[in-house]
């Protein structure tokens, strides 16, 4: 499902000493099927834009199109909850909302508050752990007695639960070690492309925009000051570096090579990708010496 | 030299019949040192910090904190020479303003007020917070409340300053901004600081790091020698540093590379050494 922002503005608190304007007249389209990632520091409207994208927030002006749905200042939140549905965000650290006194009942929270029947969402809770790569043997177990990254897939499978078209995932990753953050990481892939999922990720992870995102949009003081593929992005380094922004390693370190006097026809963004850069240079100069 | 921690056959269970959650681990820590203490989650690691601080009470082994044993008797004395920074910046902010909060260890051990103001001012100072003292919790980033947290335990001078996933919660700026605070803390109080991590990238600074693997030390040696053990790193589900990584990936395209370590700096002269040097 797609969704699209036309000329979308949001104000904390209007008219009110505390007023304060999130974002700032933004446009831009997510096409469906697509995987963005939304970059930007704390406080540049990451947060206000994902709350935009299921209606938790409707704008104080311009559109919000989900879908077909148009969402303005004067939608009735009557209308909001199919499309609250439709599009299932992940907060950060999700293992922090787990409630229920088993990982089955937790999971079937969210189909059973939507209508589905006992026996309807239990089904789901068996489907989704296994979606998520977990054990059906966990559904009888409290989540409270499982390791971390346990928890958040218990988490992620009760969003999944709902069953979205779009899901939205602030910092999926934080606070997991190495191999939980690929798992983590390959799980959202493997939806994106086998269940035909709209992916939306917010991340300080640049490794992870490299290599997972076809579509990367940088906010700004709530603006968006960058948009393209992460090729288009990360092409100039000193942009980013001037934002504060990081880029992934080996951009960084092509960019360190190249004031060295290296030249590269563009910018790799993966260790594979510099690699092969590296190797052709070994290979030019070695049948340059011949 | 001075072993200021020293640990020998520590041995811990959660419950009977589960594994050891730290199997005869022993180590010595110099005095001024900063150790890093690498794992994935469920290594052992926080279980490591948390008996030394005696949060755990463990049955098998001995840990001398600065010449006092670690016993029922001596929690107290052993605690007032640790100060611990956790992972959750929410969890550890008590006060209602920051300097409230830096206070509060001080006013526990009941120090004299004009003291406490002393005490606040400088461990402010020293972490960069001055400017927001009297600002609430919900008015900073999670790096600023991790520093907050950090003048927290200086103000109480401790001799030894252990981080548990102290930054793991923070995002990149956060975790600069912390890293930056303890190496000039390093530098100007000489305190000993013992760090617990998943993050490779935040060993680089280290004297030394110890390896831990189902509760036990794997490896043990300075940031140079670890790193080259990249394949030990990745068995274990750690990260390898990038410029390791890129050696690696090289190597596989029949490129010859230097043996011993090298970070991103050492890895561009390498190359601008052997391919654009006249």
């Amino acid at each position: 499902m797609a969704i699209t922002f036309k000329k979308v503005s949001y104000t904390y608190q209007p008219n009110t000493p505390f007023e304060y304007q999130a974002l700032n007249e933004i446009s831009t389209h997510i096409k469906d099927g697509s995987f963005t990632a939304l970059i930007g520091h704390t406080g540049s409207g990451k947060s206000t834009f994902l709350q935009h994208l299921n209606a938790l927030l409707k704008p104080s002006s311009g559109t919000v199109l989900i879908g077909d749905s148009a969402i303005t200042r004067e939608t009735s939140n009557k209308n909001l909850k199919p499309l609250r549905k439709k599009v299932g965000i992940v907060f950060q650290f999700p293992e922090k909302q787990l409630f229920a006194d088993t990982v089955g009942k937790d999971i079937a929270f969210g189909p059973e508050n939507f209508g589905s029947t006992p026996e309807e969402a239990h089904e789901l809770a068996k489907k989704m752990i296994k979606l998520v790569g977990l054990s059906e043997t966990l559904l009888d177990r409290s989540p409270f007695e499982l390791s971390g990254g346990q928890m958040r897939r218990v988490a992620i499978a009760g969003v999944l639960a709902m069953q979205p078209e779009v899901l939205v995932l602030d910092e999926p990753t934080a606070g997991l070690d190495p191999s939980g953050r690929q798992e983590i990481m390959q799980l959202f892939t493997n939806l994106q492309q086998t269940q035909h999922f709209t992916i939306v990720l917010v991340t300080h992870q640049m490794e992870d925009v490299a290599n997972y995102a076809n579509h990367v949009i940088v906010m700004e003081h709530g603006k968006i000051v960058k948009e393209g593929n992460p090729r288009a992005v990360f092409a100039n380094v000193e942009w980013l570096h001037d934002k504060q922004l990081d880029v992934p390693a080996s951009t960084e370190f092509a960019f360190e090579m190249q004031k060295k006097g290296f030249r590269f026809d563009q910018l790799p963004l993966t260790e594979q990708e510099l690699a092969d850069d590296i190797a052709a240079m070994f290979e030019k100069r070695g049948l340059a010496n011949e | 030299m001075n072993h200021i921690i020293k640990v020998s056959h520590l041995t811990y269970k959660y419950s009977q019949n589960d594994q050891p959650a730290l199997n005869d681990v022993s180590f010595e820590i110099t005095d001024g040192a900063w150790v890093a203490i690498v794992g994935h989650n469920g290594s052992g690691k926080s279980t490591l910090a948390h008996s030394l601080d005696g949060l755990i009470d463990f049955k098998q082994g001995t840990i001398v904190v600065d010449g006092v044993e670690l016993n029922e008797a001596n929690v107290w004395k052993v605690r007032s020479k640790i100060g611990m920074i956790f992972q959750n910046p929410d969890n550890q902010f008590v006060g209602a303003t920051v300097e409230d909060d830096v206070a509060f260890g001080l006013e526990n051990m009941a120090v004299p007020h004009e003291e406490i103001q002393a005490r606040v001012d400088s461990a402010l100072s020293q972490v960069q917070m001055s400017a927001f003292r009297h600002k609430q919790p919900e008015q900073l980033s999670g790096g600023q409340k991790q520093r907050v947290a950090l003048a927290g335990v200086i103000a109480m001078q401790p001799k030894i300053i252990i981080l548990d996933e102290a930054t793991s919660m923070l995002d990149p700026i956060g975790r600069r901004e912390i890293l930056g605070v303890i190496k000039r803390l390093r530098q100007r109080l000489g305190i000993t600081v013992l760090s617990i991590t998943h993050e490779i990238d935040e060993t680089t600074s280290a004297d030394e790091i110890l390896v831990l693997n189902d509760g036990k030390i794997v490896e043990t040696g300075t940031p140079e020698v670890i790193y080259a053990h990249s394949e030990l790193l990745l068995q274990l589900g750690l990260d390898v540093p990038y410029s390791q990584r890129l050696k690696t990936a090289l190597q596989t395209r029949n490129i010859h590379t230097p043996k011993t370590y090298s970070d991103e700096k050492g890895m561009v002269d390498w190359l601008w050494q052997s391919l654009l040097k006249r």
